[in-house]
């Protein structure tokens, strides 16, 4: 006899899984329902259930933060409709990773392997959470910076923004249309939030080198580049970024 | 008169002197005045007055008449001489290229034809206006002389009508493989946007077909009623996204199927969390708007709203024609947007649609209170007004 608590978002996905357990009689005692995850850490900590039926994806955060976030941590029956993840679930406590929409057959497996097991000690080994959570969370490659003006964000697309000009407390982002948009982040600070391919040509400018229609060998070490934007910008590199330059561009 | 060792090469060199000044001006003949002289008629002429005269003057050493007159007038009555050949040459000779260079009759003409009319004209004219200048000058005794008078001219006039002719054609030419490339280019733009879209609306994210279907299996088995709602309803929106024909473009009001389409199915999903509304003005059902454009946005919409998990979630779309355009707001109940917007596929998509078909033509805003999506489209005739 296991006290069991259900956590996912779809009632319909907990109602399924009550009625899937219900053959079982006895062996489930489902003594709670959560529809989120910050519900299932309070109904957990509550109600002190021995094995959770944990969706992954749950709106609030993922089944994994709700792992890190218990002292205690019953026995754990990931469901999810994403296969990627399965791995990484059982290198946590999982006793088990069911894949969505749930199957009869597929709960049978889960109900021997529980009974086979017996009473399940308590696993001492703390697995590394935080790592899986970083990877679940992990950052899709950015496109775009945002840049918030008064109350709206403008989202500029690398591959629209031609250069970035350092005044002196704010940084000017000049797009292949011709418009400028001002940000309160320092150039450096922008820069990190900016793929490679933008690449700083003197103190105060950073271009886009996706963007360069035109590079032409300036005076006195410096080199004269014009962008392939609408107004066909000219910038002029710093002196002391020739090195950096020639070695950018194969010279 | 007798000519110096001296005087001789500095007339040559005055001669090349100016011929070369006459080549600049010519070089640079659209520029000339540009910003002093508004009116076109009279910034050309007195353009074309100063070549001719640099022209001219360049051919002093061929031109014994000249000579003569200082000798007869003095120096200045000659210049002045010159400086009414000068005029005579652009009133007549440059006006009447320049009519049949522009009329746009002649313009229909093939290039052969039109060019050839060009020649004889500066070369009819510019003889005949050499000639009357001359009868009118010489001395009677002299007026036997006029061959030379003719040959100069003619040669001139021939000269300068080949170099027309000739750079004339060098710029068809140059506008014919632009052309070529432009079109080109546009062809092949056109066939990647096409392809683009081809792929951005195949996408229209499989996660949520799945979850869907997902959600109808249990169902079914608890509430057979709502399963097949939601059947039907994903039904509907597949045949919305099947049969579009290849149009790139929707009606508002065919968004907003599809929206309802769509929000109902994650109504169905999630229950008593869920609500949304529309608020639409009435000319804004028949303005064309990307494919798709609206369904990623209430994808986020849902999931933000559902990430605040103490409240029912409530989405709220505002459509309203603008004066040259229209804007679509989404709106959720959600926890504000994080300072660092990343755009995910969804978004992404969004993006990609309006740069394809509304290109330069619209603005996308993040709002903070309330939070909400804003997409503002301009219609082509619009001045962009970010």
């Amino acid at each position: 006899m296991y006290k069991v608590l259900l956590v996912d978002d779809e009632p319909a996905a907990r109602r399924t899984l009550r009625r899937l357990l219900e053959p079982y009689g006895p062996l489930f005692n489902i003594i709670g329902e959560a529809a989120n995850g910050g519900e299932a850490i309070e109904k957990i900590q509550a109600l002190h259930p021995e094995l959770v039926f944990l969706d992954i994806r749950l709106p609030d955060m993922s089944g994994f933060e709700v792992l890190q976030q218990l002292k205690e941590v019953p026995h754990i029956i990931f469901t999810t409709a994403y296969e990627e993840y399965a791995i990484q679930a059982f290198e946590t406590f999982a006793v088990d990773y069911l894949l969505k929409p749930l199957r009869e057959e597929r709960i049978a497996q889960t109900v021997e392997k529980l009974q086979r097991l017996g009473r399940l000690g308590n696993t001492d080994t703390a697995p590394d959470l935080q790592a899986l959570i970083d990877r679940f969370n992990q950052p899709v490659a950015a496109t775009s910076l945002s840049v918030r003006t008064g109350d709206r964000i403008n989202l500029l697309r690398f591959d629209q923004i031609t250069y970035l000009e350092a005044d002196d407390k704010y940084v000017w982002i000049y797009l292949v249309t011709g418009q400028k948009y001002l940000s309160g982040a320092t150039l450096s600070s922008l820069v990190e939030k900016l793929p490679a391919h933008f690449f700083r040509i003197q103190k105060s400018y950073l271009i886009n080198k996706q963007l360069i229609r035109e590079m032409h060998r300036h005076y006195n070490g410096r080199y004269r580049f014009v962008m392939n934007d609408t107004n066909s910008t000219t910038l002029y590199s710093g002196r002391t970024y020739q090195q950096e330059i020639r070695k950018e561009f194969g010279l | 008169m007798n000519i110096g060792f001296w005087q001789y090469l500095i007339i040559i060199h005055a001669a090349i002197a100016l011929a070369l000044s006459g080549m600049f001006l010519l070089a640079n003949f659209k520029q000339l005045f540009r910003k002093s002289i508004r009116n076109e008629w009279l910034r050309a002429n007195i353009s074309a007055w100063l070549i001719i005269f640099c022209f001219i003057m360049a051919l002093l050493p061929l031109n014994g008449g000249l000579f003569e007159a200082i000798g007869e007038y003095g120096v200045g009555m000659a210049l002045l001489g010159q400086a009414i050949l000068v005029t005579l040459n652009t009133l007549i000779v440059f006006n009447s290229v320049r009519w049949v260079v522009r009329h746009p009759r002649f313009k229909q003409w093939s290039f052969a034809k039109h060019q050839a009319l060009i020649l004889v004209t500066l070369i009819v004219t510019a003889v005949s206006t050499s000639l009357l200048f001359y009868i009118a000058t010489a001395e009677r005794e002299n007026i036997h002389n006029w061959q030379s008078t003719v040959l100069i001219s003619l040669y001139f006039a021939t000269g300068v009508g080949l170099v027309h002719v000739f750079s004339a054609y060098v710029s068809l030419e140059r506008q014919k493989r632009m052309d070529e490339q432009s079109l080109e280019l546009s062809r092949l733009r056109e066939a990647k946007a096409r392809a683009e879209l081809e792929a951005l609306q195949a996408k229209i994210n499989p996660h949520f077909l799945y979850n869907a279907l997902g959600a109808i299996a249990d169902l079914s088995l608890t509430d057979g009623l709502r399963a097949r709602e939601m059947t039907l309803a994903l039904a509907d929106l597949f045949r919305y996204s099947l049969n579009y024909a290849g149009d790139n473009y929707a009606t508002v009001e065919e968004e907003l199927q599809l929206s309802s389409l769509y929000l109902r199915i994650e109504q169905i999903r999630f229950e008593n969390k869920l609500q949304y509304e529309v608020h639409t003005d009435a000319e804004a059902g028949a303005f064309r708007v990307p494919r798709f454009l609206l369904q990623p946005l209430l994808e986020n919409a849902v999931k933000h709203g559902l990430k605040a998990t103490d409240r029912l979630t409530s989405i709220r779309i505002d459509i309203t024609t603008l004066e040259e355009g229209i804007s679509i707001a989404v709106e959720d109940n959600g926890p504000p947007f994080p300072e660092e917007l990343v755009p995910r596929y969804g978004l992404q998509s969004v993006f990609d649609k309006l740069d394809l078909l509304f290109p330069n033509r619209y603005e996308v805003l993040f709002l903070a209170q309330p939070k909400a999506v804003v997409i503002k489209m301009y219609t082509p005739k619009a001045r962009r007004h970010v």
